[in-house]
């Protein structure tokens, strides 16, 4: 189809540009889950404009099948191969939902000021979301008719993708392939999840060729719901149970990391503060070891649910030496025993490390109350510490083994207020 | 009449109706999220405002499924029986709502049959507009323009995003009410380019 002809017929060419725009402006208002130019956090969040690009393309997709219905052109002979007069139908409508979708991802890089790769496996499941949602809509626009097929392609894959997000369990949510929840710096895109979506597009790709197939029969509309509902029950038993992002343990592997002891690893996108955080580690970690207190092999930003007990568990988020103190203090602390998630006996541990941390923070020379002016409590910490601090370092020494005792296992409970 | 009542689906329009109805007690206070550009978040915009599109839907649907060009010369008064027609789904959408009000089982129903009402109008205005294929994109654009633009950050909605009022907005109704008598004007006074 010639481009003059396109702009003059299409829909979806007149609408694509406002449909770019709206993307961009979603793109820019869903909270991420990181604010680090983590290239696989910025592509989800501006992927989750699918749940309006998908739906709109699928509207476009049933307008220009309308067109053909109107004509009654795909039951009659023709020259052209099927495919050949489908695929130029589309092409518009994949240029604009494509277009918007990549005008989201740049939008969203370039406010975070990233300059880097898209993560392709979020871009391809997105890719294969909007094409089967066009070619659905575009199947449904052939066999109903424009006045029905229309609005009904929008609504309903509008209903599909964003109906998953409003109820519970969140997981619903995930063979959708809008995932605003991924990824923290410390975690990876989870297979299950883009197996599942995918499946789903399957399931669309497959009900959209039932529709498309000639002679057609009325049947031939349960057969692709049928066909549409068996992807979706597939792609939610795929990732049925999972936590509330469809996420995993990111790769270790591409962790940068200052030799120590205790060695420093953080993730490549805070590669700029290894520096520092090695400095900060190299000055506080002799004065730690000096008032007793056990220090991990290494420090490492992984996710904490997977790092052995010789790895404390820090993040890096600034170049602030304070905050690296602070960050260095909460890995020092033994990490929650299961036991503290369940009631059966009552767990002290996490009183204590608010006490614990603001001692360690000032053991390091940073001042006391950089801690525990953001809690309720400051005071009744800040004077704990204060009297802690008075106390023989041997004294000293014995308050902070009770405390850390406290935090590794349940029922046991830690001497907060030094003795005497 | 049977004939131009089978014609206008009137079965189908008068089940579409009922499933508003069917519907809104199904999902309840259901909200789905939706981009809220001027906010800057995502709205929750309640199902229940959605639902009445599939009336407006309909209606265009009935409307568009005679033969324009054996109407364009019946003796019977078409345009005012369509118009009539549309207005008549659209109360009777409105009156399955008020019985599940009057009932107390849906605090939304009164709000999605006076949607009902709003984006019957608009299709009724959209057959002039755009053409009777692409009449109820005029309602389904509509909604989805106030959910992306009719809220502000400090004010819970702007004067013309009437979809998302609650049920005791009187502008509310007084705009959804406006527009199907405006539609209906729209409808009566065709030219027979739009059937």
């Amino acid at each position: 189809m010639a481009v003059q002809t396109i702009l003059r017929i299409s829909p979806a060419a007149w609408l694509g540009p406002i449909l770019a725009l709206v993307a961009m402006g979603y793109a820019r208002i869903i909270y991420p889950a990181t604010y680090d130019p983590y290239p696989l956090a910025l592509t989800s969040v501006a992927g989750w404009t699918v749940s309006v690009i998908g739906p709109t393309v699928a509207a476009f997709g049933a307008w220009e099948g309308g067109r053909l219905h109107r004509a009654g052109w795909w039951g009659l002979p023709h020259a052209r191969p099927a495919v050949v007069v489908a695929g130029a139908s589309l092409a518009p409508v994949l240029v604009a939902g494509l277009g918007a979708l990549g005008a989201a991802i740049a939008i969203r890089f370039a406010d975070a000021g990233v300059l880097a790769w898209p993560d392709l496996r979020v871009v391809g499941v997105e890719t294969c979301v909007v094409t089967a949602q066009a070619l659905l809509g575009f199947a449904i626009g052939l066999r109903l008719r424009p006045v029905v097929a229309v609005p009904a392609a929008f609504l309903l894959m509008f209903t599909w993708m964003a109906l998953p997000a409003a109820i519970l369990p969140v997981w619903l949510d995930f063979p959708t392939g809008a995932w605003a929840g991924c990824c923290a710096i410390d975690s990876d895109l989870a297979p299950r999840a883009v197996v599942s979506a995918i499946t789903v597009v399957v399931g669309f790709l497959v009900a959209a060729l039932v529709l498309l197939r000639q002679p057609f029969a009325r049947i031939q509309f349960g057969l692709a719901s049928l066909a549409a509902a068996l992807g979706i029950a597939t792609g939610l038993w795929l990732v049925r149970g999972m936590d509330s992002n469809p996420t995993v343990p990111r790769d270790p592997s591409v962790l940068v990391c200052a030799p120590g002891p205790p060695e420093v690893c953080v993730w490549p996108e805070h590669r700029s503060r290894l520096a520092t955080a090695a400095r900060v580690v190299a000055k506080v970690a002799p004065t730690w070891l000096a008032a007793g207190v056990p220090l991990p092999a290494r420090f490492s930003e992984e996710w904490s649910e997977v790092l052995p007990s010789s790895t404390g568990r820090v993040t890096i988020r600034s170049d602030n030496e304070e905050e690296i103190v602070l960050s260095l203090a909460r890995g020092v602390l033994p990490p929650v025993p299961p036991c503290a998630l369940r009631s059966e006996v009552p767990y002290f541990g996490f009183e204590a490390r608010d006490y614990v941390i603001a001692w360690l923070v000032d053991v390091a020379g940073v001042p006391p109350d950089r801690y525990a002016s953001t809690h309720v409590n400051g005071d009744k910490i800040l004077g704990t510490v204060a009297a802690v601090r008075a106390l023989p370092p041997d004294e000293q020494r014995a308050w902070l083994a009770g405390n850390l005792a406290a935090m590794r296992a349940c029922g046991v409970a830690p001497p907060l207020e030094p003795a005497g | 009449m049977t004939l131009w009542l089978r014609v206008r689906r009137a079965r189908t329009c008068v089940a579409v109706a009922l499933a508003l109805a069917a519907s809104l007690l199904l999902t309840g206070d259901l909200a789905l999220p939706i981009p809220s550009l001027r906010v800057g978040s995502t709205l929750a915009l309640p199902f229940a405002f959605l639902l009445p599109l599939a009336v407006a839907t309909v209606v265009a649907y009935a409307l568009g499924a005679g033969d324009p060009r054996a109407e364009a010369v019946a003796c019977r008064p078409m345009r005012l029986l369509d118009t009539a027609y549309a207005l008549a789904v659209a109360a009777l959408a409105l009156g399955a709502c008020g019985l599940l009000w009057a009932a107390d089982v849906s605090d939304t129903a009164p709000a999605a049959g006076r949607n009902a009402l709003g984006y019957v109008g608009l299709t009724l205005l959209g057959r002039r507009l755009v053409g009777p294929h692409a009449a109820p994109i005029l309602p389904v654009g509509f909604v989805l323009l106030t959910a992306m633009f009719g809220v502000r950050p400090g004010v819970e909605r702007d004067w013309w995003a009437w979809p998302l009022a609650g049920a005791s907005d009187p502008v509310a109704w007084l705009f959804a009410g406006a527009f199907l008598l405006l539609g209906a004007a729209a409808a009566l006074a065709g030219t027979g380019a739009d059937r």
